[in-house]
């Protein structure tokens, strides 16, 4: 049932940023709107394999691991505006990348791939917390809460720390265990989605106009 | 990572649901931290803007109620001066109409003539404080140099001045302006102080372009200044201030090192001087 839950929201997430593609242009959120519908997709494909080809969803997991970073590293590079945080996503891709190819050569019977699920995680937790104190400490964004970026990092924040501890486990999971465990996933998907969504239906921030750096003095 | 996936199964569940209830009460605490600091950040700001608007607002109405001072200063100048100096001299000129004796009527032009050159004196003297020749045609050094010989002239107290580096004049508009707001400070100096010495020095140091003046009276440091622009007193001083802010310049009011004289410096921006002049 609460995957079935999940799964609507993860169309609703979709249908929400075509029903508002006017707030959500230029605002740099196609890539995270590439990546709800990559999950949908990926949702169908992964039921499917898990029924007929069981023994490659280890693959699939790891490929599915790599999209979802490289979705997410890009907005977050693309959302960095200073050339000093920049560079802190390239260097967390090529540690990524790294550990894939690692764990992709010396895999082992497990079926999910732990390793990348979890430095995925900790690497997302890292950009949001820069994501966040580059918000925070940036003159020219008044409001911070007002803008579509912030709903999209805190939910990203939310959804990865929450699942953190889940993915470090994974790997080594009974199928009852991870029947009763990946609820944690399920739970933490819907809030991701359904903050994704308050994001698309915001309408466009418009911070610039209250930014200090804008203020006039002389409106005397 | 390793580590923890090596952890008994028996402590799986426990060390996955704490481990999670931390990290999500970690992330929550955090950005409802970062929610919090920002909206501290904003009302600070806000508080800086508020004070700034009040600042404006003092240095604007000290500037409107300086000029309607100066308007009133020259009209009663006009009024009470030149006015009944031209009425004298048209007197002089009637009488010439009535009378007819020539002796009487040369008097009487001699006379008006006389009245008329005391007028055009009065007004040469209001229009030479309003903009003194001397600034105009010589540039602010002279100006300066002349102003302070009238002051040692007058014999209540010893001024000098030495300007060590202008070969360059600055703007005149600028030059104005600097020379309105030494004005200021001397008639503060000769009003408050009670000083036997001013002594003023202008230097460059790379951009930078200063005046500096001493004088061994009362004088005020940076935190009266401060103070008192704030207030609604010290009509001078916000005039000084709200003029070098034309001019991108700061003010610096210090005792001396050796805690006898006062100092005042003002520190100008070349560029900033070239830039205003080429907006102009």
């Amino acid at each position: 049932m609460l995957e079935k839950v999940t799964f609507i929201f993860e169309i609703l997430s979709v249908v929400f940023f075509l029903c508002f593609l006017k707030r959500n242009k230029s605002e740099g959120l196609w890539v995270i709107f590439l990546y709800c519908v990559y999950s949908v997709i990926a949702e169908l494909v992964g039921v499917a394999i898990a029924r007929t080809d069981a023994k490659n969803l280890f693959y699939f997991w790891a490929c599915y691991t790599i999209a979802e970073y490289t979705f997410f590293a890009y907005f977050f590079y693309a959302s960095f505006k200073n050339k000093s945080t920049r560079f802190i996503p390239i260097v967390g891709t090529l540690i990524f990348y790294g550990i894939v190819s690692f764990t992709f050569y010396n895999r082992n019977t497990q079926a999910f791939d732990s390793l990348s699920a979890s430095m995925e995680a900790i690497l997302m937790i890292i950009y949001s917390i820069v994501f966040l104190y580059s918000q925070i400490t940036s003159p020219e964004i008044m409001y911070v809460f007002n803008t579509k970026k912030f709903w999209i990092v805190v939910a990203t924040f939310l959804y990865f720390s929450s699942t953190l501890f889940l993915f470090l486990y994974a790997a080594g999971f009974t199928s009852q265990e991870h029947k009763s465990y990946w609820i944690i996933n399920n739970v933490f998907e819907i809030l991701k989605n359904t903050l994704f969504c308050i994001s698309f239906a915001m309408k466009k921030s418009d911070n610039h106009k209250n930014s200090i750096n804008t203020y006039n003095p002389d409106f005397l | 990572m390793i580590l923890l996936q090596a952890t008994p199964g028996s402590n799986v569940s426990l060390v996955l649901y704490f481990g999670t209830i931390g990290m999500l009460a970690l992330t929550i605490g955090l950005i409802v931290f970062i929610i919090f600091h920002q909206r501290k950040v904003i009302r600070y700001q806000l508080r800086l803007q508020r004070m700034e608007q009040d600042q404006q607002k003092l240095l604007l109405n000290a500037s409107i109620r300086l000029q309607e001072e100066e308007r009133q200063r020259i009209a009663a100048d006009l009024h009470d001066d030149a006015g009944p100096l031209l009425a004298t001299a048209r007197l002089y000129l009637n009488e010439n109409l009535v009378n007819l004796d020539k002796t009487t009527q040369l008097q009487s032009i001699y006379n008006a003539k006389q009245i008329i050159d005391d007028t055009i004196q009065l007004i040469r003297n209001i229009s030479h404080s309003l903009m003194p020749p001397t600034l105009k045609n010589f540039g602010l050094e002279s100006a300066v140099n002349d102003l302070f010989q009238k002051i040692s002239g007058s014999g209540s107290m010893n001024a000098s001045s030495r300007f060590h580096d202008y070969r360059e004049r600055l703007q005149a508009e600028n030059e104005l302006i600097i020379f309105r707001v030494i004005q200021e400070l001397v008639n503060n100096i000769l009003k408050h102080s009670n000083a036997s010495f001013i002594h003023l020095t202008q230097n460059t140091s790379g951009e930078k372009f200063f005046i500096r003046l001493h004088h061994d009276g009362r004088g005020i440091t940076q935190n009266d200044f401060n103070k008192l622009n704030k207030s609604n007193v010290g009509l001078g001083l916000k005039n000084i201030q709200s003029r070098l802010k034309v001019l991108h310049g700061k003010i610096f009011f210090e005792k001396d090192m050796s805690q006898t004289y006062y100092k005042v410096t003002i520190e100008l921006i070349k560029e900033e001087e070239d830039k205003l002049g080429e907006q102009e």
